[in-house]
């Protein structure tokens, strides 16, 4: 049994069907790319595995370790262990970074039976992942996201899935607005969490990322369908020639 | 009309007068004649209804119908200790009152503020040295323009004067108290501050009002400001009322050359609350942000009634007010930003946010923007939503569960504008007391949070 089994996944938002049956088992351990031109339905895949509403899954299933994904709600998906990079993370006036990274992870523990974090811990814990991410500590006391820049707010997704150790993480754009320096630091980032017991599916149109983080496995998607799958080459191959033949390819 | 005479009459009409009795400084004549004219005005004005502008929103009538005895006079409330639910400021200097009476045993001394400061129950001034607020008392908190400002004059009893001199600092933060109490009848009390800030000087007031559970009171109390030349005053206001209480409050503050006025109003308790202020920026260079915070749950009613007048050019003003709504109730924004003629180069902003946690909540917000000079910056704007999906699922998406998402997301959302407090350890105070009102929602679950 694979750790993530999505078969045959329709999905429609206001009766217009996005994602047209998408198949894609993933193993612990290993890494994932989807790459494919906008607004072929890749954020909605991401959006429909984290459990946000407003989809509607008209065909299909997810099984996550062999449960049914589809039928939890988003928190209980979140401290499964399933975690979303979001393309475009929310600016949340108001509340403070840290208190947003301690509520969540001490969400986390609670689910695995632990006491909530001692507070010292916690900013050390802190102190070091932000070093790690090269990410500006005072940030932490910061609402969140809020006047982040593009670069910011994605280093944060990323300090936040390090902290959550998430058993399946999606990033959905990572790469987007990073600089190559940040680009390199937020692929270190990632490639220090892979482990055999945990699986990432990368989203991007670009190879460049790809170059950091090595997948095992590139998947094609346009028009909501899965069209080709192959091993990194295809995503140099792509990045040489776009995607012009599969967009003929489905409009045909 | 006819009812609206009754009601005027048994609230704070000839009964009510009688029973207040002498005040102190009454036979000082100006004085006695502020107080006649102001209780003039209540009889001939009667209680405002929702054809006067000012009161379109908020209803006088619970009040006007309930039968208040003076609160001084009341012989069945005794407060012999500060209730431990009063909010403290951190070393700051307290002084108390219960029922708008100065309790000196509740209270620091008063004494050894530093040169050229002197704070004096009003009581005390007016019988003493009545001549030192000739120019002050009802300076800028003019009757004729509220009936909030005209009741408390007519009746205005005990209180606070806080004078500083020329460039004077005050080290430690003021701390008024005002606690409302009653015993088997409603109690209705006036307390007076009057805050004047010579040229240069600087302090810090807290004025909190807090009350006790029990019968409906009425805290109607007025703060009348002056700052000189350069002065800066940060003023606080936190409201707790009880939930029965009635609250109406006013603030006048006239702001001379560059001089700041910085203020914050955090209002959580009451059944009704009405807060005015209006703030006149009368030299060039004149500075204020009037800031808010109010959060309403059950049938609860808040209204913040403000007027920022631009008087004189290079004047600024910035005002964010934001309120949570649940239960049934109601809030109410009204802010004008009046731009004279001659005040050249203004800079007014003002913005009121209402959050609204569930379908029972009503918001009333009328802005309104008077601008007679030319070369100005003005913006206001008012919104009124719902909490944003996209905020609860960001937070869902990290393992949080739902209603503590929401929780987070209504504190942040006042804490947003909180964090504006320049003062370090008050906004502390009512970061702490906004979580305190939270965790109280949560626990009398009333079902939105
Ligand atoms: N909430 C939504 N409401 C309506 N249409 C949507 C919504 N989300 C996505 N879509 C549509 O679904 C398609 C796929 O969008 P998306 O998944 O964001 O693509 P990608 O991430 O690949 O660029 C687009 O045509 C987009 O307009
Ligand atoms: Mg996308």
């Amino acid at each position: 049994m694979s750790l993530i089994e999505i078969k045959d996944l329709h999905v429609s938002v206001d009766g217009k069907e996005i994602l047209k049956g998408i198949d894609l088992n993933m193993d612990g351990g290993e890494i994932h790319a989807i790459m494919g031109p906008n607004g072929t339905g890749k954020s909605t895949l991401s959006y429909v595995l984290a459990g946000k509403d407003g989809y509607e899954i008209t065909q299909g299933s997810v099984l996550f370790d062999g449960k049914n994904l589809l039928d939890m709600e988003a928190d209980e998906r979140a401290r499964a262990g399933v975690f979303l990079a979001f393309q475009y993370p929310m600016e949340i006036p108001g509340v403070a970074t840290a208190t947003f990274l301690k509520t969540a992870l001490n969400a986390k523990r609670r689910e695995q039976g632990l006491d909530e974090i001692d507070a010292m811990d916690f900013l050390n814990l802190i102190k070091s992942k932000t070093k790690e991410l090269e990410i500006p500590y005072e940030m932490i006391k910061r609402p969140l996201n809020v006047g982040f820049s593009g670069g910011e707010k994605k280093r944060a997704e990323v300090l936040q899935m390090s902290l959550l150790e998430p058993r399946f993480a999606i990033l959905d754009e990572t790469d987007s607005g990073l600089d190559i320096d940040a680009l390199k630091v937020v692929s270190d980032g990632v490639n220090a969490l892979r482990s055999p017991d945990r699986a990432f599916l990368i989203i991007t149109h670009y190879q460049r990322l790809l170059s950091y983080i090595v997948p095992d496995h590139v998947h094609v998607l346009v028009g909501g369908r899965i069209v080709e799958s192959g091993d990194k080459t295809l995503a140099e191959l792509l990045e040489a020639e776009g995607y012009a033949r599969f967009e003929e390819s489905e409009a045909a | 009309m006819t009812a609206v005479k009754t009601i005027t009459a048994t609230a704070f009409g000839d009964t009510y007068a009688n029973a207040v009795g002498a005040l102190p400084g009454a036979n000082e004549s100006w004085i006695d004649g502020l107080r006649k004219t102001s209780r003039a005005l209540l009889g001939t004005q009667g209680v405002p209804g929702p054809k006067t502008e000012a009161w379109k929103y908020t209803s006088l009538n619970q009040i006007a119908k309930t039968p208040f005895i003076p609160a001084s006079t009341a012989d069945d409330v005794d407060v012999p200790l500060l209730p431990v639910t009063v909010p403290l400021l951190d070393g700051a200097l307290k002084i108390v009152f219960v029922n708008g009476v100065y309790r000196s045993d509740l209270s620091d001394k008063l004494e050894d503020l530093g040169a050229g400061i002197t704070l004096s129950p009003f009581a005390d001034v007016l019988k003493s040295s009545p001549g030192s607020l000739k120019d002050v008392l009802g300076a800028v908190m003019e009757p004729a323009q509220s009936f909030t400002a005209a009741m408390n004059t007519g009746f205005m009893e005990q209180g606070t004067v806080l004078h500083l001199s020329n460039g004077a600092k005050l080290e430690q933060p003021i701390q008024i108290l005002s606690i409302g109490a009653s015993g088997s009848s409603p109690g209705a009390f006036h307390p007076r501050f009057e805050i004047v800030l010579e040229e240069g000087a600087q302090a810090t007031v807290v004025e909190c009002h807090v009350g006790l559970p029990g019968q409906a009171y009425l805290s109607n109390a007025a703060t009348e400001i002056i700052l000189g030349e350069r002065a800066a005053l940060r003023h606080y206001t936190i409201v707790s009322e009880d939930s029965d209480a009635f609250h109406l409050g006013r603030t006048a503050v006239s702001v001379e050359q560059n001089a700041q006025y910085e203020s914050f109003v955090l209002s959580l308790g009451g059944h009704l609350v009405r807060r005015e202020v209006q703030v006149r920026l009368e030299g060039d260079g004149a500075a204020t942000t009037v800031d808010g915070a109010y959060g309403l749950s059950g049938n609860q009613h808040s209204d913040v009634f403000s007027e920022i007048l631009h008087l004189a050019p290079d004047t600024e003003s910035k005002q964010t007010v934001k309120g949570v709504l649940g239960g049934d109730s109601r809030g109410v924004f009204q802010g004008r930003i009046h731009v004279a003629r001659t005040a050249q180069r203004t800079d007014g902003r003002q913005l009121h946010k209402a959050l609204l946690l569930n379908r029972g909540p009503e918001v009333d917000c009328k802005p309104e923007l008077e601008i007679y000079a030319d070369d100005v910056q003005c913006a206001h704007g008012a919104t009124t939503g719902e909490m944003n999906p996209e905020h609860i699922f960001y937070l869902l998406s990290r393992g949080i569960d739902e209603k503590t998402a929401r929780a987070l997301l209504v504190e942040g959302f006042l804490d947003d504008v909180i964090l504006n407090v320049a003062d370090e350890p008050v906004r502390n105070l009512i970061l702490d007391l906004v979580k305190t009102w939270l965790a109280r929602q949560r626990i009398l679950s009333i079902g939105e949070l």
